[in-house]
């Protein structure tokens, strides 16, 4: 599967609308190249790209809390 | 199209004695036949691919896979071992992926040393690009363009003999259907990232720990629930890894109970054909004691007293016997009557006190003959005759015994009391040599039926010695493996019962925690844990999903191709089933329309169910990707009748885009070109295009024993 695969994939999870109360159109607008309102998706993507770019666990990790942070 | 094999060839590989140009054969998509009896060259050909992707080889000696550097002089042309000292053995495939074209050529040079062969092995790939022949010179390269043609994770599906038909797919393993499924699938990727999220999961929750020790240092009663928590969760933890040893060893002792039901079934049938044979054995000595019996009592019949086979046919002598007799009699008559009459011509004529005295002296009396009735007055002609006759001297009875009437008499009297028997002589030898046909008959057959228990019991993995103990190991190893499972599962739904009571402890723990320590930092930092957990989830339950749809997927695919494959039959085959087990595995049953597990099928449903499973696995094409590759078969239809060969050859095509199908189901070997009437009617529809591909035949070119064989293809159809 491509990253573009897993993500889509990823998203139709039920828990971004339960848990995440992100809508279904905001999950359906969401994309890997657009920077996303909800946390949990821009983690999402953080660990996708990270693995697809073969980066170190420590590395990614040290990403996403970078992103958090920003939110 | 991935990959189209376009030709293969081989050099004094086993009987295909020769260089690689006068034993080619040259293959297109779809089916690509090559029909041969028996030590043909079928396996041998399966083999050499065998040889180049997997460097193993079917030793038929030894009735199993094995490495093939160790079996290099068996694979080599005995015609060449024996007439030549130094030469060439191999292989030579040429195929395209997609643009691409390869040529992979497997050689061994054999050289003949004093004692023994010495060997060299070369292997020797191209790549042809703008018509140019570029060699592939690193070795990491030349393993990359030899799984072009089959890749490792399909070459257990699209590489296959028939009579292993039902190990191929292996249903229990991890390594299994399910590995398949997520080759299949792609999801290599998604269950690398899983594992990342795991690990960045615990490093989230450890960083919050952390972070609330940190700032909570002097709170005991904080600190008390921290230490309390973390407690809980490393036994959570440590609990969870034990499920997953659990699970494990359930899933081997399932594998392991599988595999001895197989042994046991195969034990039971081995009881069952050795007790056959016996029997079997017991019926042909006792039937070949009355053959003997029957043809030593030939010679006795010979002379029987009541019907003597050695008077067979004379009856007619008999006849003339007793005619020659009854002349004998008559021609001895007269010549006793002409050689008495000689000497008193006119007594003789009379027979012995004929008429009695009393009656002559009456007629002398009264003057009167009273033979004739005429008058006889005393001292006449007539009178003094009658007077003569009463005096003639009593005849003395002849004793002549050498005239051999009374030794043909007694003759006559024993030959006739076989006068009723003897016209009855043949149809007793016919009856007698029908029995004895009948028992031969009997032998035959009883013998046959010897000799296919004898086989059955060879299949079921038997000797021909009747002991075999092993079997009593099987017994006790599936009584300990299904000991084991219970445990397991017991001990699975232990651990699940107090991980659901540590978890509520956890939860009742974190709330207090919550309650009583509301420091925004620290709710950030458990948000950011929580968080991590559910990403952490999303994948997991990301892969469940995919492969839960594949596994749907494959099993409507499997079904449709099963219902394909055994239509026609008399006998409903059921319907596949695909589940998912409890560690992960995918198990594979036949249910009947009740949803009851169908037991008992023949061994040519099990291995449609294999094909089936097989054919959705090489047709399914998940999202962009396509599994196009091809689909190579040693003798898959030895157990299948020519309604499914059909049905196979009608939907073959629409599933492998290229298959290579060894074959011996269409030969004949009493007809001109080899081909019974189903080969003949398949060549046909190629020949019509009804069926794409191409249709060879292997024939040899002399009789020689095994070693000398030389096997030659005749192509019908390319």
């Amino acid at each position: 599967m491509t990253t573009e695969e897993i993500f889509k994939e990823v998203l139709e999870s039920p828990e971004f609308q339960d848990i995440f109360g992100i809508s279904k159109s905001d999950l359906e607008q969401a994309s890997f190249d657009v920077k996303s309102s909800y946390p949990v998706i821009e983690i999402v993507k953080a660990i996708i790209i990270g693995y697809d770019n073969h980066r170190d666990k420590n590395t990614i990790f040290q990403n996403i809390q970078k992103q958090i942070m920003q939110f | 199209m991935a990959t189209t094999i376009k030709s293969i060839s081989f050099k004094n590989f086993y009987n295909y004695y020769g260089n690689f140009e006068q034993n080619t054969y040259r293959f297109k998509e779809g089916i690509n036949i090559v029909n041969a009896d028996n030590n043909m060259g079928k396996s041998k050909f399966y083999n050499g691919i065998l040889w180049v992707l997997k460097n193993q080889v079917y030793d038929s000696d030894l009735k199993q896979i094995v490495d093939a550097p160790s079996s290099l002089k068996k694979m080599a042309s005995g015609k060449a071992l024996n007439e030549e000292s130094h030469f060439e053995m191999g292989i030579k495939i040429t195929f395209t992926e997609n643009a691409d074209k390869f040529s992979v050529s497997k050689i061994i040079q054999f050289t003949k040393t004093e004692d023994s062969w010495k060997t060299n092995e070369k292997m020797d790939i191209l790549q042809t690009i703008d018509n140019k022949d570029i060699p592939i010179l690193d070795l990491a390269d030349k393993d990359k363009i030899i799984k072009k043609i089959i890749p490792l994770e399909l070459m257990n599906y699209a590489l296959l003999q028939g009579e292993s038909m039902e190990k191929l797919v292996d249903l229990s393993s991890h390594n299994g259907l399910s590995s398949t499924i997520e080759a299949l699938a792609g999801i290599k990727n998604i269950i690398e990232i899983c594992d990342i999220c795991k690990d960045l999961s615990q490093r989230a929750k450890k960083l919050s720990n952390d972070k609330e020790k940190e700032i909570n240092i002097t709170n005991n009663r904080i600190s008390g629930l921290i230490q309390e928590r973390e407690g809980l969760e490393q036994r959570i933890d440590s609990t969870h890894e034990k499920i997953l040893i659990y699970k494990t060893e359930l899933s081997e002792a399932t594998k392991k109970k599988d595999n001895l039901e197989a042994l046991l079934l195969n034990a039971q049938n081995r009881e069952k054909y050795r007790g056959l044979k016996k029997n079997l054995q017991n019926e042909i000595d006792k039937l070949k004691d009355r053959k003997n019996e029957y043809e030593r009592n030939i010679t006795s019949m010979l002379f029987s007293e009541s019907a003597p086979w050695l008077l067979k046919g004379l009856e007619h002598q008999i006849t003339s016997f007793s005619n020659n007799y009854k002349n004998f009699i008559i021609k001895l008559a007269e010549q006793h009557t002409i050689e008495k009459l000689a000497k008193d011509p006119i007594i003789l004529l009379l027979p012995p006190d004929s008429p009695d005295k009393s009656s002559l002296l009456r007629m002398l009396e009264r003057e009167k003959c009273e033979v004739c009735n005429r008058p006889a007055p005393r001292d006449s002609e007539a009178w003094k005759h009658i007077n003569m006759v009463m005096q003639r001297p009593r005849l003395t009875e002849s004793s002549n015994k050498n005239d051999f009437s009374s030794f043909y008499g007694g003759i006559q009297t024993t030959v006739s009391s076989f006068l009723n028997s003897i016209p009855k002589i043949s149809e007793y030898i016919e009856k007698y040599r029908t029995t004895i046909d009948n028992l031969e008959d009997e032998i035959n057959q009883k013998e046959e039926e010897k000799e296919i228990a004898k086989l059955e019991l060879l299949n079921a993995g038997g000797s021909e010695n009747y002991a075999d103990t092993s079997d009593r190991q099987s017994i006790s190893d599936y009584t300990l493996a299904e000991k084991t499972i219970e445990k397991k599962k017991e001990d699975i739904k232990k651990a699940e019962i107090l991980i659901k009571e540590w978890n509520f402890k956890l939860k009742k723990n974190e709330e207090e925690l919550k309650e009583i320590n509301a420091n925004s930092e620290i709710k950030n930092y458990r948000d950011f844990k929580d968080m991590m957990y559910c990403v952490e989830s999303i994948f997991l339950n990301s892969r469940e999903r995919i492969f839960d749809e594949i596994l749907k997927s494959l099993e409507i695919n499997a079904n449709q191709k099963y219902s394909e494959l055994t239509q026609g039959n008399l006998s409903a085959g059921g319907k596949l089933n695909f589940s998912k087990q409890v560690d992960g595995t995918v198990q594979v049953c036949i249910k009947n329309i009740n949803d009851g597990e169908l037991t008992g099928l023949g061994t040519g449903f099990q291995r449609m169910k294999q094909l089936s499973i097989i054919m959705a696995i090489i047709s399914s094409k998940i999202g962009n990707k396509r599994f196009d590759y091809p689909f190579i078969s040693d003798a898959p239809f030895s157990e299948f009748g020519d309604n499914f060969i059909n049905n196979f050859f009608k939907i073959a095509p629409n599933v492998f885009s290229q298959s290579i199908i060894f074959i011996k189901e269409l030969y004949d070997p009493n007809s001109d070109d080899f081909l019974n009437d189903l080969g003949k009617k398949i060549l046909k529809k190629m020949e019509n295009g009804e069926i794409p591909g191409t249709f060879y035949v292997n024939v040899i070119e002399e009789k020689a024993d095994t070693t000398n064989l030389i096997t030659r293809n005749k192509c019908y159809k390319f």
